[in-house]
């Protein structure tokens, strides 16, 4: 049966069908992350909202449904809010702190047989998470989440931002989550905020730190480069906008939760009205090839992202001034290597 | 297979409808499984529980092939998808 799922995820891609969305139930969060993209108006889903926008999703094709804030467990219906999911048939996954997961409620968590929770880590010692969101005592709670999570043998995951601020526990966090028994994602990128601030740049890992992350994270197992090598015209495709959307606590329905660039709103037009109607998604999707980028010496070893080129650089089509730092970093790391043998 | 009673869908699994395809998740593996062509067609039948022979007949109806065929590839079938706990069979 499964030898047929290359041939589906080509007509998934084909037919722009979204089986995979992100869903941000709220903006209020009981933590301050310094790195935080988020905007800070407290906007939020109701449970009637949320049925609504599962209905459209339904009818659209969406299945992977993922949660997100904030800090959905700040909602007081969020347990009512996921059952119905789940009764909807969607596959859920969860994205929080974690903080507020407990022996009180890690049994109806449980029920919901979720397909995956990541909890953000940002330390792999208290004092070091403690001041990177803001909140004394979250260390201790959001392990014994994890804990709790993995005792109760439902899929977690530990989900760091690397940065200036926590760079130096870099391998004592994949330590941690070997010793905690769970599977870590470790992401050197820090996003501009979704109001087009820039100051949270300040915490992104410099060109030395990107190195030394790349060197011993990517080289060994990452795929991707080899395949660029191979190919190095292939162009520069994104899920964002073709299988992949996100829906925001306003119910603005956007290609990605990295990019915010609004195509309309689920409670004015249904979502598959907008999905099927957007002149900037028709572009997303053909427009794979970056002029700009087309002669680049660095293409081969480039994973622009159209999010950050817009949010970082205003244009979705445009050169993304991380992806080039990126892409030369890697070059650089490739052609150590190839020294090296 | 032909004393069986009833055959229900496994009413935790994630699952939607893509074109004539029908993709399933089953919560107790997280296994994603993609059901083709008749597969989906089971799936969709099968919301409403029924037994074997309810289910091959309408089967029968909708499909042209010997009743010999679709009864022997059904049974197959709903031994897999019992196997991977995508529904449950009641005896």
């Amino acid at each position: 049966m499964q030898t047929i799922w290359s041939k589906v995820k080509a007509d998934l891609k084909q037919k722009a069908i979204p089986i995979d969305v992100v869903l941000e139930l709220t903006r209020k969060c009981n933590l301050s992350c310094c790195h935080c993209y988020n905007f800070k108006d407290n906007a939020e889903l109701s449970f009637v909202q949320v049925k609504d926008i599962a209905r459209q999703l339904r009818q659209a094709g969406t299945l992977f449904l993922s949660l997100t804030g904030g800090e959905i467990f700040t909602k007081a219906d969020i347990f009512e809010i996921c059952f119905y999911l789940r009764q909807s048939c969607f596959a859920l996954s969860i994205f929080t702190n974690g903080t507020l997961i407990n022996q009180s409620n890690i049994k109806i968590i449980r029920e919901l047989d979720l397909n995956e929770v990541g909890i953000s880590i940002q330390g792999a010692i208290a004092k070091t998470h403690d001041k990177i969101v803001g909140c004394q005592g979250a260390f201790a709670k959001s392990i014994n989440a994890i804990k709790l999570l993995k005792n109760a043998q439902i899929p977690v995951n530990l989900k760091c931002t690397l940065m200036q601020d926590n760079f130096a526990e870099y391998h004592d966090l994949i330590k941690l989550a070997s010793e905690l028994g769970v599977p870590y994602i470790i992401d050197p990128v820090v996003s501009p905020k979704d109001d087009g601030s820039k100051d949270v740049l300040a915490h992104r890992l410099d060109e030395k730190q990107l190195f030394d992350f790349y060197q011993n994270e990517l080289l060994e197992q990452n795929s991707f480069m080899q395949k660029k090598e191979e190919d190095p015209d292939a162009d520069f495709s994104c899920p964002a906008g073709t299988v992949m959307a996100s829906i925001s606590a306003k119910g603005d329905v956007y290609p990605c939760i990295q990019l915010p660039k609004k195509l309309g709103n689920v409670f004015d037009t249904d979502f598959r009205g907008i999905w099927e109607n957007s002149k900037f998604l028709t572009e997303l999707r053909e427009k794979t090839n970056i002029p700009a980028c087309r002669n680049c010496r660095l293409a081969a070893y480039c994973t622009r992202c159209p999010g950050l080129a817009y949010l970082e650089d205003g244009n979705a089509f445009g050169i993304s001034s991380i992806a080039c730092i990126n892409a030369a970093v890697y070059e650089k790391i490739v052609k150590q290597e190839t020294l090296n043998k | 297979m032909e004393s069986v009673k009833t055959i229900i869908r496994n009413n935790k699994a994630a699952w939607q409808q893509v074109e004539d395809n029908v993709i399933v998740v089953t919560s107790q593996t997280r296994k994603m499984h993609i059901l083709e062509g008749v597969g989906g067609r089971i799936w969709q039948l099968l919301e409403n529980p029924m037994s074997r022979n309810e289910l091959i007949e309408k089967i029968q109806i909708e499909y042209d092939a010997p009743p010999w065929q679709i009864q022997e590839d059904i049974d197959n079938f709903l031994k897999e998808l019992s196997e991977k706990l995508i529904i449950k069979i009641n005896g």
